[in-house]
């Protein structure tokens, strides 16, 4: 049997965010396509202090949508939301932890609702009888096992299950919500928003897919009204810096992973920082690349962190410095800074100077 | 092919109207004070090369304003490129054209004021910071690397860590990489204690434990109201059972059995006993019947009964007659009475009076009977009455001793069943009165222990009597699971002491780390961490881009140095220099940098430059200026411009000078003199004389 998984809608008044409808609709009619009968939503599906779900219920009733069973676990967001709040036979809230068995299925699935505990609090109520290695736990929160993400909008620990949690309770699947970046670590799967948000959450956005019987786990897209994409350039000046510009951006395009029809979807934010020869060559550059996407907001490509250099000397410097940079043996990992932070201090420490 | 300037035009050039100039091999210009020398000077810099603030050269010009243009020929491709205030520079020309030119190549080609005598600002003369100064980028490559911090300079940079002085910006990255890993292991601590610390879970567990030990109390306080009800029985039913009475019960069942066997052994004995009474009573009778003759009639006493009887009877009928019936009644009784004691005697004489032939002959027969002997006679007879007779008083003794017997038995018989029945036992047979003597006594002691027992019970409860409920929880008071159970919730609650513990230490710590409030709840003080966490980490990162950074950098502008050290060195001793230095001094041929000291060799030895007179350093470093210039151009001569250069120099060395250009230009190169000094005028006007028309002169202010 296969179950549908995605989170963090965070679904508002429809007119104010109709691509968020848009998203979960596409999504259940890629269900009802797929033959694919259970979603199971880990929290989130409303946005704060959003109490009317009749836009809800009437997107799911839409064509055969009625068929899918819709698991919604509460979420930080809609923590109010209780089972008597949607008035359809197909969804069924958890608003207290709870054992599912899609269909007399014999993976299980615990579904915990958002609370402000450790998630291990609801888990050891109600692990008993279930087989280890043989349940699947269905939350809302933050792991903080293994390289931690957080959800920039916040940044507190939500319902923490920590790696020895797992250990303890032997799930064989996890599937969170609350990070809205899809996230796979291990058996933990952060399912992602299924609509970016804002700027911040770029990218194509995606559902999870599990096999109950096999055991598998699948992400396939959502078609969303919406894509976000942010790219940043560090300019490096030199004699034909708006041609390296130029491919680095077209080199960014090409790992959107986006097609013709993609286009109209897509907003952009484009910032250049650095420094470079002819800034007003770099800013033609960047329109010039990114004419055809539509930008986030009125400011166009941001030059505001883009510097002007006229000494060749410093510039010498500086492309010897990164050259450096690029052969050095430094620290790498996630406490360490990238190379485009580098390359700006290299750059700073240059220009600065 | 030598560079040259072709063709000067410039309007409106400072003070400047108009200044056209088509120059030859040596071209003065000359002017005084405020006629627009400098503003010339910097309108050839500002046409011919780069001279921004950024600029290689390090020309700080002023704007002067104007238009013009300047020709320049032997430039890559042959033809002739026109120059202007905003066109392309000579260096973009030479940098398209890959000429390895130096990028401060107008300090080279343009000399303000005094500098061919820039040794005498360096005492003990010039080293290779003069050449750098002029020949490199030395200077930007200094400041740049002056500018890292010596800590960053002295870092070593693994793909494990960054270690150094613990000064500055490493110090930093230390500290930081310190902050964040105390932050880390705190955040992770904290989300540990606070996942793993399930306070609820065991705040839930502690009051089902103390709801359970509620009901266990309750039960407990309803099992002692049972205890205390059923050793209120047990003592009712002890005092049903009093020790003495059990006691009085026990001794009258052993008087009852002792009684009853000497009973039956007095009566059995009486009885054997009662056996010879009979014979002794037919002895008797034998006896008296052993000696008459009962054949011989009534005996006297009889017959005189008889007769009143019949004499009574008669006068009662005589006076039946007479009508005195109540007289004759009583006559008649005793009539009847008087024959009824006649019968009797009559009886009687049969008995007793003197035996028949046939009584003694059954006498006889009936004494072999008894006694198993013959009769042998009276005597016998006799002797056997007096034996037996002496029995007949033991008989009266046992006769005694059983009737007393009987008496107590009975006495007992009739009270030992009423104290069983008082004592709640079943009288029974009296064969099983000591059993129930004993069951009783038995019972007694069973229920003293049971009480006892309850007591002890009961005692433990330790409860308050008045206080017992009579109404049952409907729970099973069982003291070992509520010790149990109390355990149970002592440990919990010890656990949920511990935890709490844990996490306001937790919370204390996140707080001390982050200047939050213990007080403030958990999610606020975790948001806080990891705000903190967050920034600490970009710290991190921002310095170790900076110390990887400035390391890079200065490592770069190194090895840029040691480039342009390596191309100075072989500058030096390249053949146009070589040559610039033959031509202009006319005697040395080499020169060298040794240990960042400048060395010259001639045909005479060789000489620390310092040491040179300040002619021959003046003219040397003329040689170095047009001898880096040339080799750029494959040892071409090309265009110098002096702007009154010479006019720190005494009389003698300003003759030597000029001189020397003269000399340059019939080499091929081009010589601009700029001065406002009379007497240079006049020294080039004369010594360039040999030129023939190769000399030009303009003077400013008369254009």
């Amino acid at each position: 049997m296969k179950i549908a998984v995605t989170a963090d809608v965070h679904l508002t008044a429809r007119a104010d965010h109709p691509e968020r409808y848009n998203a979960l609709g596409a999504l259940l009619d890629e269900l009802t396509e797929s033959g694919i009968e259970h979603l199971i939503i880990a929290g989130d599906l409303f946005d704060r202090n959003q109490r009317d779900y009749s836009e809800f219920e009437e997107l799911c009733r839409e064509s055969r949508r009625g068929q899918i069973s819709i698991h919604v676990i509460r979420g930080n967001h809609d923590r109010s939301l209780s089972s008597g709040d949607i008035a359809l036979p197909n969804v069924h809230v958890a608003d207290a932890p709870e054992i599912m068995r899609p269909d007399g299925s014999n993976t299980p699935f615990l579904l915990v609702p958002y609370e402000d505990v450790a998630m291990a609090e609801r888990i050891s109520a109600h692990v008993d009888g279930l087989e280890p290695d043989r349940w699947i736990l269905a939350g809302h929160g933050d792991y903080t096992g293994g390289q931690r993400h957080v959800n920039p909008h916040e940044k507190g620990t939500y319902m923490p299950v920590e790696r020895a949690d797992l250990d303890r309770f032997k799930p064989r699947e996890v599937f969170l919500g609350h990070i809205h970046k899809p996230h796979d670590s291990e058996m933990v799967h952060y399912a992602g928003s299924p609509c970016g948000l804002d700027i911040n959450e770029t990218g194509k956005r995606s559902f999870m897919v599990y096999d109950t019987d096999a055991g598998t786990m699948e992400r396939r897209p959502v078609e969303t009204d919406v894509l976000w994409f942010s790219e940043t350039f560090t300019v490096v000046p030199s004699p034909d810096e708006a041609g390296r510009l130029r491919g680095s951006a077209i080199q960014r395009i090409g790992r959107w992973d986006t097609g013709p029809e993609d286009i109209p979807k897509i907003r952009v934010r484009v910032r250049a920082t650095g420094y470079a020869r002819d800034r007003k060559g770099v800013r033609s550059v960047l329109e010039e690349v990114f004419q055809k996407y539509r930008f986030h907001d009125e400011t166009g490509v941001d030059f505001g962190g883009l510097m002007s250099a006229d000494d060749e000397r410093l510039e010498a410097v500086a492309r010897a410095a990164i050259e450096r940079v690029d052969k050095m043996e430094f620290p790498k990992g996630d406490q360490q800074p990238r190379r485009e932070e580098i390359i700006t201090a290299v750059l700073n420490t240059v220009y600065g100077s | 092919m030598p560079v040259r300037i072709s063709r000067i035009n410039a309007k409106n050039i400072g003070p400047i109207r108009e200044f056209t100039m088509r120059p030859g091999p040596i071209n003065l210009i000359y002017g005084e004070n405020e006629q627009g020398k400098t503003a010339l000077v910097e309108f050839i810099l500002k046409c011919l090369f780069k001279t921004g603030a950024r600029s290689p050269g390090k020309w700080d010009l002023r704007d002067i304003g104007g238009t013009g243009k300047i020709t320049v020929t032997g430039l890559p491709g042959g033809k002739e490129t026109t120059f202007s205030l905003t066109k392309k520079k000579l260096d973009d020309i030479w940098s398209e054209s890959g000429a390895q030119m130096p990028e401060n190549i107008s300090r080279l080609l343009v000399v303000r004021g005094a500098e061919p005598a820039l040794a005498d600002n360096f005492p003990g003369g010039a080293d290779k910071s003069i050449l750098s100064k002029l020949l490199s980028n030395e200077d930007v490559l200094a400041t740049i690397q002056n500018s890292i911090p010596q800590n960053i300079v002295k870092a070593e940079i693994t793909s494990r860590e960054i270690t150094g002085p613990a000064q500055g910006r490493v110090k930093q990255y230390r500290d930081t990489q310190t902050e964040l890993e105390r932050i880390n292991n705190l955040f992770t601590e904290a989300v540990h204690t606070r996942a793993s610390h399930n306070t609820e879970e065991l705040r839930t567990g502690a009051r089902d434990l103390s709801e359970e030990i509620g009901r266990m109390e309750k039960a407990r306080l309803y099992h002692a109201f049972t205890l205390r009800t059923r050793m209120q029985k047990l003592e009712k039913e002890i005092g049903g059972l009093p020790e003495d009475e059990i006691d009085n019960l026990g001794r009258d069942v052993d008087r009852y059995a002792e009684k009853k066997a000497l009973l039956s052994r007095k009566t059995s004995e009486l009885k054997t006993v009662s056996r010879t009474r009979e014979n002794y009573e037919w002895l008797r009778h034998c006896r008296e019947i052993g000696d008459g003759d009962r054949d011989a009639g009534a005996p006297p006493e009889a017959r005189a009964i008889g007769l009143f009887s019949v004499v009574a009877f008669a006068a009662g009928v005589a006076l039946v007659i007479l009508g005195r019936s109540v007289a004759a009644l009583t006559l008649f009784v005793f009539s009847a009475a008087a024959v009824a004691l006649y019968i009797h005697s009559l009886r009687k004489s049969l008995k007793t009076g003197p035996a028949t032939r046939e009584e003694r002959s059954r006498m006889a027969s009936e004494y072999r009977r008894r006694f198993n002997e013959p009769l042998t006679g009276r005597p016998a007879l006799e002797q056997k009455f007096e034996a037996l007779g002496r029995e007949q008083g033991r008989i009266a003794e046992l006769e005694s001793d059983v009737r007393m017997l009987t008496e107590e038995c009975s006495a007992l018989e009739s009270r030992i069943p009423r104290v069983l029945e008082s004592l709640g036992a079943t009288s029974g047979a009296d064969e099983n009165w000591r059993c129930w003597a004993l069951k009783l006594k038995k019972r007694r002691a069973q229920l003293i222990a049971r009480k006892h027992e309850i007591q002890t019970s009961y005692a433990s409860l330790n409860v308050n009597e008045d206080t017992l409920p009579e109404t049952d929880p409907g729970v099973e008071f069982d003291a070992r699971k509520l010790e149990k159970l109390k355990n149970t919730l002592s440990a919990v609650e010890d656990r949920l002491k511990a935890r709490e513990r844990d996490l306001a230490d937790i919370k204390n710590a996140i707080a001390r780390e982050t200047g939050g409030s213990a007080g403030e709840d958990f999610e606020s003080l975790f948001r806080k961490l990891a705000e903190k966490q967050e920034n600490t980490l970009g710290d991190l990162q921002r310095t170790t881009a900076g110390i990887i950074a400035g390391k890079a950098v200065y490592e770069a502008a190194g090895a840029l140095r040691r480039e342009e050290d390596k191309a100075i060195a072989e500058g030096l001793a390249s053949k146009p220099v070589a040559d610039a230095l033959k031509a202009v001094t006319g005697s040395y041929n080499r020169i060298s940098l040794e240990q960042d000291k400048l060395h010259i060799s001639g045909p005479d030895g060789d000489y620390d430059f310092s040491s040179l007179s300040t002619g021959t350093r003046e003219q040397v470093m003329l040689a170095l200026r047009m001898g880096f210039a040339s080799r750029v151009l494959g040892g071409d001569p090309m265009f110098l411009i002096l702007d009154d250069a010479f006019q720190h120099s005494d009389w003698k060395r300003r003759e030597s000078l000029v001189s020397l250009s003269v000399s340059l230009a019939k080499n091929g190169w081009q010589i601009f003199y700029l001065t406002m000094d009379n007497h240079l005028r006049d020294l080039f006007r004369k010594t360039s004389a040999v030129l023939d028309d190769g000399f030009e002169y303009r003077e400013l202010g008369l254009q």
